[in-house]
């Protein structure tokens, strides 16, 4: 899908499109740290929407399958170190390029990340610093989903650990700083297996023969790797180091421990920053260096990546019922959500190697379930926190028994809690339910006993209905004050509600950027 | 590094007329030593202006002179020997004198804080830094030990002048060590004198190349080589602060003055590094498959120990102590690679370790001076309200020594690591990972305290000013060198050919 | 359709125009309560305006368009859906309009109507969805609705009403300090008990893509692109039967029909959803969610016997019990009628001692639909099954009819008196004529005698089942649930109509009394005194009376109408007096039909004779009490207690609950944190030892913490000898390592 005066548009910049966006952030970070607490916020909010603009014409002026190389499109490379003195040695670069699934995340990226700054106007304190990491951490989550190469890859990767690590540390709540370590400590150690799983590959790439020479130059680059068709069981160990990597962030059940304490304990920016993005960027990660890049080996592992999907989903839903703090419910929540990412990759690697077409098309369903799974999902539990956020202002507190009568006091409130918690469970008609049935159509016909995941949504009913009943519906206490909401502060939800319903009635708004590089991808990718 | 060069050519070009000057009438022997020479000749001026005036300009003027001297003569044009083929100056010595002087040039920056007596100071600074380059050129083992006096010597009476009480402790300990270091280091001399009758290195490399060429017959020789080989590693070692004499270095630095400390962390230790690199690459060049494993260990060890260790201090001070001891760990994960790449990536690694703790040691330092104590965690919280600059700044070296993207620190942990993996030692590179990641305990310490901490007192901290100019300096560098990595590394892929061509 | 308008109207207006009430309601609250009416109302003659296209093929738009995975959106236009369309569209107008007299007085009426309005719009989607999944998306969001309107009254601050014969649970889920909560309870039991139902359903759907690959039930296209519809072709039935998943897949698909039509053993939720608005009650009872489930079983009868392809069809009504379709198909049906009559029995005799009104018509709900039930799984049983699955249609139709008319009365009751258990009333006859006359004919319609329209329905089902009991041991044990179960019937409904109308009023001396009181009482206690409301019971206004009316008059009239509806759904073409004659009134006598009839009429009387003896002929004598003790008081209990049925369920759910917070306290946070902790804890304290050996052995002296180590480290003397000594010897020890080393890498030792 693409729009001539939006490609016309786009050529017109005086620099590439990316590098803009990029950039844009960076000096934005800058203006807000010499500004301080005076123009930060303006320029925050000026440098985000920007961006959600750029981001909007990017997605509507390129094609989701470019002509670059990998289907690629905007293609920028820039080299950072050469590890030698002869031209023909080893590449330290960073590439960057965009198709279908990475312009979906952008958007969605740029989407929260604007809600983000909309929802940050509780933020007091040395506004500045608050808003120059927020900046730097947006380029590091656009350049995840940018590049097209392992070092500059993880270098984004690194770099949105660090400004997250300060926003959580810093404005978070009581006990932040033990989650803030704890949730860099968790993160950068799967990052440091996943980097390990970089050189893995990256060395395996010499195709080093028989007689112990390499046959080719190695290299970082996902394209590259990715035509090279290196053998499946040498790409296992990359697969593996990745699961660590990518499911750390995701999170899947053993990694899963650091998410509730940041989502927790971070400010509500914070919170809805990490689960609306940051998971995503696992997400990502497995389709685009594990489904993209080396299908083969993922195809192995398909059967036990969907039984810790699966797991994880339960276990998730299960641990969420017995959470009495609004915000801990709905990170489990988002646990909860994330493993049908991971279901959808997993039945996707399954599916795909397969000859009979039904169970390719099934492949082909899951995998848009996936990826339209991180943007719905991205979209919803962002109202989600920042509805739990409010209640700590407007309630006093977030214990879900505390919380009392909130239909009566603060119906507006109320009702944008009932809209998300709604779509959150997957009623029909929101977006949740899209991608929770593309998920489960496309795993079932692939193994038909990851229906079992139905179970994940039966309990998350359960538990969303429980505390609506206990926040919402219950009678008013009369001691409690509860005060109704500001419209100033219900604006990021009800803008955020307006994609969910959308996409809930109609989808393709999305898949239709994705279809054609899961085709090409189906078709065994794009030389 | 394209820019560098011709930056140097231009001003090569400028100064012809008196390079040629120079050349009329300065013997071709000293030439190339020139830079030291000047820096002699410096320093007992500052000795003696020091009797009535601060000397510090002098210093200034001196050490910016010795880098106009390595500028203007450039060893690719001219023979790069000095006084016979004692000392020498090729790409991997210029890499290290560059650092030195760098080093030399921020600590004298720092330097404006210092009480006690200046000439004195001085004279012993600029000694010492002028014995640090030639124990870089050195090429023959007893040069090298001569410069190697010449740089240790001041260094035991700077450590000694601190302000407080027990840096008379440290330097003790200091001196002693460094005594022992010595000792071992002249009994490997005459061991190696022994068995092969010269005590230039390159002459020593080809007898170890025909003794490793046929090991049958010639075991005693080949074993006290080796012997001498240990000898050498830990008595350059002791400098470096790598297992097994790593003791003193948290004692002399913590008690130090923090210029001095810097001097030691940042320039002494480089010299140290490039010494045992000269010995094993160009010495005992063919006896690698002994020492790589010997090296190996060294680094393993090296590393547990600075970062176990770091993790326990209280003191800011002796846990950038220790940290350095496991940077050193690290770099020597390079040397085990004997490989192109790993040579290279010491030598980037000890250039940006130089910068990183340079300035780290300055910023504390001058914190400690303000505050006149010692400072810990506790003096740290808050900070980043008390001096958000500071802190900012501090932050980001600390981010760069763990090894974070955005910063340099990021290159030369990855070049590292992958060195060790072209060389087959997967699993050194593992193990270092693994303890860059365990390192975080420690260094997210000091974001935590910085940032996330309420700061007892909330008065402003004002640092003084030129340290933290010399600190921004670095820190600059440090976020620089990250987008252009190349400025640097590949002077150091240059040094690094040097050895394999 | 009318004015060719495109047929999902039907479904945008009520659910888009759901979305207008609040915006309505800022401007104008009267126009804001009529809103649903009209908008109804315009859907109602769309409706209508349907049944000429009885018998085209469904209409299609595309939805979701992925290669391999077609979900087109399409409406079916086939008899039953257009039935049940016009029967809902038109019942849901009456409510509306009653609604909006009965809810005058309420607060947030935003909220009522457009829940109101969108459980209509749910309903509609539902039964002309030709989709499964949006039909799925229709019954959901029923569901939904339900939840709301059922916990509506969730600020009620009041504690809840007692019941005076009641019993006290003592499960902590029980206890409610205010009506609102209990109320919500309710709302959420409905909806959650319904929800197990919706995921089992959900799963048999998936099942059925799975192997069919389509979500439709008749075949369609979307542009070019034909869509296979299940009904179309038979072999999908073979395929699931292959693996043994077709009667799986169905029982799953009917556990959603079990949850939404309250059937067994999740009829529990339905008697506590009595707790909302009467309106409520009536809209869910009588038009549209518990009929989902009713409707969507009909759907995969007719839809699985036209797969398979066997002309059902009878010109004539003969009944030849034999199984038709699939063997594993006749399981099925077999086990929903099983199903349905137990229901139909079990809650019949519930009802019979429920004390609160409208649970009283809960149950006769829950017992008509089991009755429905059983006419289907009788029809899946029987060869000629469109008499048996067009009796289970006339019933739905006609307990459409007659269960509103009596929840709607009954609500008009609650309304005057402001109690909802039926001991506390009685008497009521003289002052609320009107309504009485409508109650009574509702009350004979329900208990099936002729000729109301309860009793066309009701007997043809009980004579189905007697057919089918002729060569089937399964059929008698059905027929004697059934005819049971008629008999249950009757006995609560007489028994409802004398503890409400009939015997001695609180309001006889109250009336008297009245004009003193007022005399000699100052104004602000007369007032409180209507607070109390013990002014004297009257009947509703117009907005609340038409639609009973309307009501009755269709439940007596109700044999005129029904046989052209079996022309319409048999698709025959007969002349009706001869249908009336022959299929509704000769049957009856005819030598296989005559027995059944006099055995219902037995049992008619069996159970209305006492009844009428003991609540209306002895009314003013308090008899109706139970022994204290024996096997009657047993039994009693039993039934009060809804045969531990509910109980069981609440004791599990409260366990589920204890576990998953001991899950939290136990596993979460102790093993998982646990760990975390641990590993930290672990990590500190070695370094804390390492350096401990660091100081005392290698420093040479002792303390914990470094800052102590400074301090120490000042009192040089003792710590210069004794540490370097330890130096030198860490030095030494070091050279013999790395001697050590270096030898093993020459590979001499």
């Amino acid at each position: 899908m693409q729009l001539d005066f939006a490609a016309n548009l786009i050529n017109m910049l005086p620099v590439d499109i990316l590098v803009l966006m990029l950039l844009i952030p960076l000096v934005g970070a800058l203006l807000a740290y010499l500004l301080g607490s005076k123009g930060s916020r303006a320029i925050t909010l000026i440098v985000t929407t920007l961006e959600l603009g750029l981001a909007g014409l990017l997605i509507i002026g390129t094609p989701s399958l470019g002509s670059d190389p990998g289907g690629m499109s905007h293609t920028v490379t820039y080299l950072l170190a050469r590890l030698g003195t002869d031209s023909s040695a080893p590449v330290f670069e960073i590439i960057i390029g965009v198709d279908g699934i990475s312009m979906v995340m952008i958007l969605l990226s740029n989407l929260v990340v604007w809600i983000a700054a909309i929802g940050s106007n509780h933020i007091k304190e040395s506004q500045g610093l608050y808003y120059t990491l927020f900046l730097v951490l947006q380029t590091g989550l656009l350049g995840v989903f940018m590049s097209l190469d392992l070092i500059g890859f993880f270098i984004f990767w690194e770099l949105v650990l660090i400004p997250m690590f300060f926003i959580i540390g810093r404005w978070g709540e009581e006990g932040s700083r033990h989650a803030a370590v704890k949730f860099f400590i968790y993160t950068h150690l799967g990052s440091a297996v996943m980097l390990v799983g970089f050189f893995y590959l990256y060395f395996q790439s010499a195709m080093i023969n028989i007689l112990g020479f390499a046959t080719q130059v190695p290299t970082f680059s996902m394209v590259a790797l990715r035509n090279l068709g290196l053998d499946p069981w040498v790409q296992i160990g990359f697969a593996l180091a990745l699961f660590m990597g990518a499911g750390v962030k995701l999170p899947v059940f053993p990694l899963h421990n650091w998410l509730p304490w940041a989502h927790v304990k971070a400010p509500t920016p914070g919170s809805v920053i990490l689960a609306g993005i940051l998971l995503k960027m696992g997400g990502y990660a497995f389709i685009r260096l594990g489904l993209w890049m080396v299908p083969d080996a993922i195809a192995r592992l398909a059967i036990p990546f969907a039984i810790v999907a699966i797991f994880t989903c339960i276990y998730a839903a299960f641990t969420a019922m017995a959470q009495t703090d609004m915000k801990s419910l709905v990170a489990y929540t988002s646990i909860n959500h994330m493993s049908w990412v991971l279901l959808g990759v997993a039945a996707y690697a399954a599916g795909a190697g397969s000859a009979d077409p039904a169970i390719q098309a099934a492949a082909n369903l899951a995998i848009q379930g996936s990826i339209f799974m991180m943007f719905s999902h991205g979209t919803i539990i962002s109202v989600m926190f920042i509805v739990a956020g409010q209640l700590k202002y407007n309630a006093g507190t977030r214990e879900i028994p505390a919380i009392k009568g909130l239909m009566e006091k603060a119906p507006r409130l109320s009702a944008v809690l009932i809209l998300a918690s709604l779509a959150a469970f997957g009623l029909p008609g929101f977006s949740g339910f899209i991608a929770e049935a593309l998920i489960i159509f496309g795993a079932i016909v692939v193994y038909n006993w990851s229906a079992l995941i139905g179970f994940g949504i039966f309990i998350t009913v359960g538990y969303m209905l429980w505390m609506l009943n206990r926040i919402v519906f219950s009678d008013p206490d009369p001691e409690k004050e509860i005060i109704e909401a500001s419209w100033s502060d219900l604006i990021a939800p009800i803008l955020m509600l307006i994609p969910v319903i959308i996409l809930g009635v109609w989808p393709d708004l999305i898949l239709d950027f994705v279809k054609p590089v899961v085709d090409a991808m189906l078709a065994g990718g794009v030389p | 590094m394209l820019q560098l060069a011709t930056f140097a050519e231009s001003l090569r070009l400028l100064l012809t007329p008196l390079t040629n000057l120079i050349l009329a009438y300065i013997p071709q022997e000293w030439i190339m030593s020139l830079p030291a020479i000047t820096l002699v000749i410096f320093g007992i001026i500052a000795l003696v202006v020091g009797m009535r005036y601060n000397p510090l300009g002098i210093s200034f003027i001196g050490v910016l002179l010795a880098l106009l001297e390595m500028v203007m003569f450039d060893p690719s044009v001219m023979s790069g020997y000095s006084f016979g083929t004692l000392f020498v100056r090729d790409a991997f010595s210029d890499l290290f004198i560059y650092i030195v002087l760098i080093v030399a040039f921020l600590v004298l920056m720092s330097s404006t804080l210092w009480g006690g007596d200046k000439g004195a100071y001085n004279f012993l600074l600029l000694i010492s830094f002028s014995g640090a380059i030639w124990v870089i050129m050195a090429t023959d083992l007893v040069a090298l030990f001569l410069a190697w006096e010449l740089m240790s010597t001041p260094t035991y009476i700077l450590v000694a002048l601190g302000p407080r009480k027990e840096s008379v402790d440290g330097a003790t300990k200091y001196f002693v060590m460094g005594l022992l270091a010595t000792m071992l280091m002249l009994f490997g001399i005459a061991l190696t004198y022994g068995v092969t009758g010269t005590t230039e290195l390159s002459v020593l490399s080809e007898f170890v190349n025909t003794i490793w060429a046929s090991p049958v017959g010639n075991e005693p020789a080949a074993y006290t080589l080796l012997l001498a080989m240990v000898l050498f590693i830990v008595s350059f070692g002791f400098k470096v602060g790598i297992f097994p004499g790593w003791q003193w270095v948290p004692d002399a630095y913590a008690s130090a003055d923090g210029s001095v400390t810097a001097y030691l962390a940042g320039g002494s230790k480089k010299t140290g590094v490039s010494a045992l690199l000269r010995i094993l690459m160009v010495g005992f060049f063919f006896a690698r498959v002994e020492w790589a494993p010997l090296i190996a260990g060294v680094a393993i060890l090296t590393m547990v120990i600075g970062n176990v260790l770091a993790l326990a201090q209280k003191d800011i001070m002796r846990m950038l102590a220790y940290s350095s001891i496991a940077m050193m760990g690290y770099l020597f994960i390079g040397v085990a690679a004997a490989n192109e790449i790993g040579m290279a990536a010491a030598g980037f690694h000890a250039f940006t370790h130089a910068i990183m703790k340079t300035a780290a040691f300055i910023l504390i330092w001058a914190m400690s001076f303000k505050l006149t104590k010692r400072i810990t965690y506790d003096d740290l919280a808050g900070l980043s309200k008390r001096a958000p600059g500071a802190a900012a700044m501090l932050a980001i070296l600390v981010l760069s020594l763990a090894g974070m993207p955005l910063t340099v620190g990021f290159w030369s942990k990855l070049v590292l690591f992958q060195s060790a993996v072209v060389a087959g030692m997967w699993w050194l590179a593992l193990i270092g990972l693994l303890n860059s990641v365990f390192s975080l305990g420690y260094y997210l310490r000091v974001l935590k305290f910085t940032y996330m901490e309420e700061p007892k007192d909330d008065s402003k901290l004002n640092l003084p000013r030129i340290p933290m100019i010399a600190v921004a300096i670095c820190v600059i560098a440090v976020i620089a060198l990250f987008i252009f990595p190349n400025v640097i590394l590949d002077y150091a892929f240059q040094a690094a050919q040097l050895f394999f061509s | 359709m009318l004015f060719g308008l495109p047929e999902y109207l039907i479904l945008i207006i009520p659910l888009a125009g759901s979305l207008l009430v609040p915006l309505v309601g800022k401007y104008s609250a009267k126009a804001r309560d009529w809103t649903p009416a009209l908008l109804m109302g315009i859907t109602m003659v769309l409706c209508w305006s349907l049944i000429p296209d009885i018998g085209s093929p469904p209409k299609t738009w595309n939805w979701i368009n992925i290669p391999g995975f077609v979900v087109p959106f399409s409406i079916l236009l086939d008899s039953l859906s257009i039935i049940m369309a016009v029967l809902a569209s038109t019942l849901c107008l009456l409510i509306y309009v009653y609604s909006t007299e009965y809810m005058a007085h309420e607060g947030d009426r935003d909220r009522f109507f457009f829940l109101m309005l969108a459980f209509g719009g749910g309903m509609l989607t539902l039964v002309l969805s030709n989709n499964l999944l949006i039909a799925f998306i229709g019954w959901e969001v029923m569901g939904f609705c339900s939840y709301g309107l059922i916990g509506f009254w969730n600020d009620k601050r009041n504690p809840p009403e007692v019941d005076p014969t009641g019993y006290d649970s003592s499960n902590p889920l029980l206890q409610f300090d205010t009506e609102g909560e209990y109320n919500t309870h309710c709302g959420t039991k409905a909806f959650i008990v319904t929800r197990i139902g919706d995921a089992l359903m959900l799963g048999g759907i998936l099942l059925l893509f799975t192997f069919t690959g389509t979500f439709l039930f008749q075949e369609t296209s979307v542009g070019t692109q034909a869509v296979e519809g299940m009904a179309n072709s038979g072999g999908w039935i073979n395929l699931l039967a292959g693996v043994g998943l077709f009667l799986p897949t169905l029982l799953l698909i009917f556990a959603g029909a079990i949850g939404k039509s309250g059937q067994f053993p999740l009829q529990v939720w339905l008697p506590e959803a009595m707790s909302g608005p009467t309106a409520v009650s009536a809209l869910i009872h009588a038009a549209t969610m518990v009929k989902a489930g009713v409707y969507i079983t009909a759907r995969f009868l007719i839809t699985i016997i036209s797969a398979t392809g066997i002309d059902g069809h009878s010109t004539s009504s003969g009944f030849i019990p034999l199984q038709i379709g699939h063997p594993d198909a006749f399981t099925f049906f077999a086990i929903v009628a099983i199903i349905g009559a137990l229901t139909a029995f079990i809650t019949g005799t519930m009802g019979m001692v429920s004390n609160e009104l409208k649970q009283v018509l809960a149950f006769s709900t829950l017992s008509q639909l089991g009755y429905m039930m059983l006419a289907i799984g009788t029809a899946g049983m029987l060869t000629h099954y469109d008499v048996a699955y067009f009796s289970s249609v006339i019933h739905v139709v006609s307990h459409g009819a007659f269960k509103a008319l009596l929840f709607l009365s009954a609500g008009g009751i609650i309304h005057m008196v402001h109690t909802k258990y039926m001991s506390k009333m009685g008497g009521l006859g003289k002052y609320m004529k009107k309504t009485l006359v409508v109650m009574w004919i509702g009350v004979l319609a329900l208990s099936g005698i002729p000729p109301f329209s309860g009793f066309w329905s009701k007997d043809s089902i009980i004579e189905h089942v007697y057919a089918l009991g002729i060569d089937n041991p399964l059929g008698i044990f059905l027929f004697i649930l059934s005819v049971a179960a008629a008999a249950c019937t009757i006995f609560y409904s007489i028994r409802l109509m004398g503890m409400v109308f009939y015997g001695p009023s609180e309001y006889d001396e109250l009336e008297r009394e009245e004009e003193s009181v007022t005399v000699h009482l100052d104004e602000e206690e007369s007032e409180e005194h209507h607070d109390e409301h013990h002014e004297v019971p009257h009947d509703p206004g117009p907005a609340m009376m038409i639609p009973l009316y309307i009501l009755a008059a269709f439940t007596v009239i109700a044999f005129m109408i029904y046989p052209i509806i079996q022309n319409i759904v048999l698709e025959t073409n007969r002349d009706i007096f001869v249908i009336f004659i022959e299929d509704m009134v000769a049957v009856k006598f005819a030598p296989e039909g005559i027995l059944p009839f006099i055995i219902t009429l037995g049992a008619l009387a069996l159970g209305g004779i006492p009844a009428y003896w003991l609540y209306i002929k002895n009314a003013d004598t308090p008899n109706t009490t139970v022994p204290e003790h024996g096997v009657l008081r047993k039994l009693y209990n039993f039934l009060k207690r809804r045969w531990y049925i509910n109980e069981s369920y609440y004791w599990f759910v409260n366990k589920f609950l204890r576990f998953a917070d001991m899950w939290r306290r136990t596993i979460d946070e102790k093993i998982i944190d646990g760990i975390d902790f641990k590993s930290a804890d672990a990590a500190i304290s070695i370094s804390t030892k390492v350096r401990w050996f660091d100081d005392n052995v290698v420093d040479g002296f002792a303390e914990g913490i470094s800052t102590h180590t400074v301090e120490a480290s000042e009192s040089s003397q003792r710590s210069q000898t004794g540490r370097i000594n330890d130096y030198v010897g860490v030095v030494i020890f070091g050279i013999g390592l790395l001697v050590i080393i270096a030898l093993l890498s020459m590979g001499v030792i």
